[in-house]
């Protein structure tokens, strides 16, 4: 879009705001009409805006071929708003040609106080003869004959096809070649699941239009926006107004003139509406007349951090089904995490419009110098085909504390890092899944056993040392017996071979042995008296009569076969007796 | 009577799982290798997954899963396939080295904690012999003190140096507890858990307003230092430690 074009348009675009505010010097001529018929007045105005006149020179309308009806009328203006000063001068003429044909006025020519001579653009101007034939209508069959012709409601759209999402601008005005006192809209055209919006700003002022050669005072009654939703035909229904006229009793010309209302209806129009999806891929829903800006927070970040892109699409138009329009990178060079969305929707003169804001937060995936290609495509609705606005943007991503995937994957790649997988098994076994060992009850057990084994072993080995000891013991304690069993086993050895000596002293050794043993006497100390002295009486007796015996055997030779075997069991008797009392 | 205790022994403390295990769990195993074979990986991914039995792991089949979702560009799920490999069968060398070669393809965050080299040599020990090797180590060593103690108190005749085969054994045995008290730190008390989604934020409170500390992707293991509600309190591997959405993330022991 040229810039001299945009400028208008935002001119345009807040005209009541903005451009009243506005402190530009201005000179400017107006006309209410651009043909007229002879006979007949129009309207001419010069103005002079934020600025004194110092001295106004105005064409000279006579020697141009005008009659001057009216005029020049002052009419000044002052205003301050917040510190924002306007004014306006303006002398207006009423002006009515002589003849018929095209007339340019010339300009006029002002000197401000400040010194500056500022002239208006020409005014060109056609006069045509008046036509007596009336104009025809089709929509005032309400109207009385006298106000056939005289008084016209007409639709007033540009647009003969459209495109869905397109501002249609309707503007309905009347049409009067006589007085009328009111004019009522009663009904308004209706749009069912259409977006349509009554517009505020028009313009207002009545002006003169010639249809047919007859001239009428026309003005613009409503406005409104209608803004097709699919393709087909959009139908445009009757809007309906009733107007006050005045009239006169015929029968009584003092009488004052009562007010009579008329009906009136638009015509219905039908305007052929196309579909622009599928024309290009980066289209995301903009008809009307648009620019678009780019700002980038930071064109230098890390891989910490996220982009942050503003794209704002300003202009005329049906702003609200516009979506984020695409950006085109390199794939994998960043990821759009995020896009918010802002709209301001304004009215000015031109119908509605305003500012929609994406905001991209963009995740950068690659360390680098990166580009990134923002697209807006639209439906330019003056070239009335698709336009598009490409920017680029240069990113510098730097690394940050944050390791991206392409990136390691790529230095991976740069320095052979990347192992490859093995191949998959043919195989598998199951086991239960691996539980804990160390720390259960098992371990423990099992940690203690060796502790037990040993004690066990311990205590076992302590047995066994005992249990020797006692038999020891008890050996120790059967050792005089024993010497005694011994003894008498030789002397019956000696009692089978005869040897009488040998039985004897075997017999004495058996009991003198068993007794000492016993009670631990010293041999030297195992008389027969001290012997005996240690038994009770009746065993000691026994044993003086045995040992006595074996003495005079032994020293006497008095040895009868038969005694010394009562010897023998009579000992052994003894012997027996004694163990059981001593033992 | 010794052999009889000795059997006992072993069967008390192997305590293995006669239970039969059924033949469709092979057969599944085969069918998913076969797609995985003809390049048919969520054919493949759908019968391994098929082929696990609760309460019960193969290493085999979870490597196979882990190759499948690598195939299928699924890190963070293959991770944990290998990782759940691993734990069920530490010293498995195809789960390893899968797990190296896919760590190569991650976005892991610079890892800053190192430990000393002794400690890194003691856990290195721990870990690769296992929990289960390093206690019956110290069983054994264990036996060995307590049997050469005997021997040199009732049977030897004190003479010459067997003894030093008591204080020998008790050390190794020492050192077989403290070995395996590690490992079994190493492999069964800690929860390892593995990133599942692209990206997650680690936060400085188990909240969404939280303030985030790490981004971490796909893949990254993270250790589970404390469980509050949907939230894990995690440490990274570079030491960095925050709070996790516990959606974002999967236990390796389920």
């Amino acid at each position: 879009m040229k810039s001299y074009q945009l400028s208008l348009l935002l001119l345009s675009f807040w005209a009541m705001s903005s451009s009243l505010l506005a402190q530009k010097i201005a000179f400017v001529a107006d006309c209410n009409a651009s043909k007229v018929v002879l006979g007949n007045a129009f309207r001419l105005s010069f103005r002079l805006e934020n600025a004194e006149i110092k001295k106004i020179r105005f064409p000279d309308f006579e020697a141009q071929g005008f009659q001057i009806v009216e005029g020049p009328v002052n009419e000044s203006r002052y205003t301050n708003i917040n510190g924002n000063r306007y004014t306006f001068e303006a002398y207006t003429f009423s002006l009515a040609p002589n003849n018929e044909g095209n007339y340019t006025i010339g300009p006029a020519e002002v000197t401000t106080y400040g010194g500056k001579v500022l002239k208006t653009m020409p005014v060109k101007i056609k006069c045509v003869a008046p036509s007596t034939s009336n104009v025809q209508s089709l929509n005032d069959h309400n109207l009385p004959p006298e106000l056939a012709g005289k008084v016209l409601f007409r639709l007033e759209c540009e647009h003969k096809e459209a495109v869905v999402g397109e501002q249609i601008r309707l503007n309905y005005k009347v049409y009067t070649q006589i007085d009328i006192s009111n004019i009522e809209l009663v009904k308004e055209p209706e749009f069912p699941k259409m977006y349509t919006k009554e517009y505020r700003f028009f313009d207002k002022d009545p002006r003169v239009e010639v249809i047919n050669g007859q001239q009428y005072a026309t003005k613009i009654i409503y406005s409104m926006g209608v803004f097709p939703s699919k393709n087909g035909e959009l139908t445009i229904p009757p809007a309906e107004i009733l107007i006050s006229v005045g009239r006169q009793d015929p029968r009584n010309p003092f009488a004052s003139r009562s007010l009579k209302q008329y009906p009136l209806l638009s015509l219905p129009k039908t305007i052929p509406v196309r579909s622009l999806s599928g024309q290009d891929k980066d289209y995301t829903g903009a008809v009307g007349e648009y620019e678009m800006e780019l700002y980038l927070e930071k064109d230098e970040i890390t891989t910490d951090e996220a982009l942050e892109l503003v794209m704002r699409i300003r202009g005329l138009g049906d702003i609200k089904p516009i979506t984020a329009p695409p950006l085109h990178f390199k794939e994998g060079s960043f990821k759009i995490l995020e896009v918010e969305q802002k709209e301001d929707i304004r009215e000015g003169g031109q119908g509605i419009g305003g500012e929609k804001t994406f905001s991209y937060k963009i995740d950068p995936q690659e360390v680098g110098n990166l580009s990134l290609q923002a697209s807006f495509v639209y439906f330019d609705v003056r070239d009335r085909k698709m336009l598009r606005i490409d920017s680029s943007l240069a990113i510098k991503v730097t690394q940050g504390k944050r390791i991206l995937n392409q990136e390691v994957a790529e230095k991976a790649v740069d320095s052979s890092q990347v192992l490859s997988m093995q191949a998959a098994l043919k195989s598998a076994s199951w086991r239960p899944i691996p539980q804990p060992f160390f720390g259960t009850y098992r371990f423990y057990l099992l940690s203690l056993l060796p502790l037990l084994a040993f004690g066990g072993g311990y205590l076992l080995l302590l047995g066994q040392k005992k249990s020797q000891a006692l038999k020891e013991k008890q050996a120790l304690k059967n050792a005089p017996y024993r010497h005694a069993q011994e003894q008498l086993q030789l002397a019956k050895t000696a009692l089978k071979t005869d040897t009488v000596g040998d039985f004897y002293r075997a017999i004495e050794e058996a009991l003198k042995g068993y007794i000492g043993l016993q009670m631990d006497i010293p041999l030297a100390e195992r008389s027969k008296e001290r012997l005996q002295a240690l038994l009770p009486e009746k065993e000691a007796q026994e044993l003086g009569e045995i040992l006595e015996h074996c003495e005079q055997a032994l020293f006497a030779g008095q040895s009868p076969h038969k005694t010394m075997e009562e010897q023998l069991k009579h000992s052994q008797k003894l012997i027996k007796q004694l163990e059981k009392r001593l033992a | 009577m010794l052999r009889l205790f000795s059997l006992i022994l072993l069967l008390a403390v192997a305590a293995p799982s006669w239970a039969q295990l059924p033949d469709s769990l092979a057969k599944q195993f085969a069918i998913g290798y076969a797609h995985y074979e003809k390049g048919d990986y969520e054919k493949a991914l759908s019968a391994y997954q098929k082929a696990a039995l609760t309460g019960y792991c193969s290493a085999e089949l979870q490597n196979n899963l882990g190759l499948t979702y690598e195939k299928l560009g699924q890190y963070g799920p293959a991770v944990l396939a290998f990782e759940r490999a691993l734990f069920c069968q530490p010293q498995f060398a195809a789960a390893q080295d899968n797990l190296k070669a896919i760590s190569s393809k991650l976005s892991r965050p610079k890892a800053q904690e190192k430990a000393g080299f002794i400690f890194q040599t003691w856990d290195n020990m721990a870990a690769g012999l296992g929990s289960h090797f390093w206690a019956y180590s110290f069983l054994f060593f264990l036996f060995l003190a307590a049997g050469s103690l005997a021997y040199f108190l009732f049977f030897s005749k004190k003479q010459g140096k067997t003894w030093l085969l008591i204080p020998l054994s008790l050390l190794l045995a020492f050192f077989s507890f403290m070995l395996s008290r590690r490992a079994n730190y190493l492999q069964f008390n800690r929860q390892w858990a593995v990133v599942m989604s692209p990206e997650a934020a680690i936060l400085d409170q188990p909240s969404i307003q939280g303030k985030e500390v790490e981004l971490v992707g796909s893949g990254n293991k993270a250790l589970i230092l404390e469980e509050k509600e949907d939230w894990y309190y995690v440490r990274l591997p570079n030491a960095v430690q925050g709070w996790i959405s516990a959606k974002l993330l999967e236990k390796v022991r389920s």
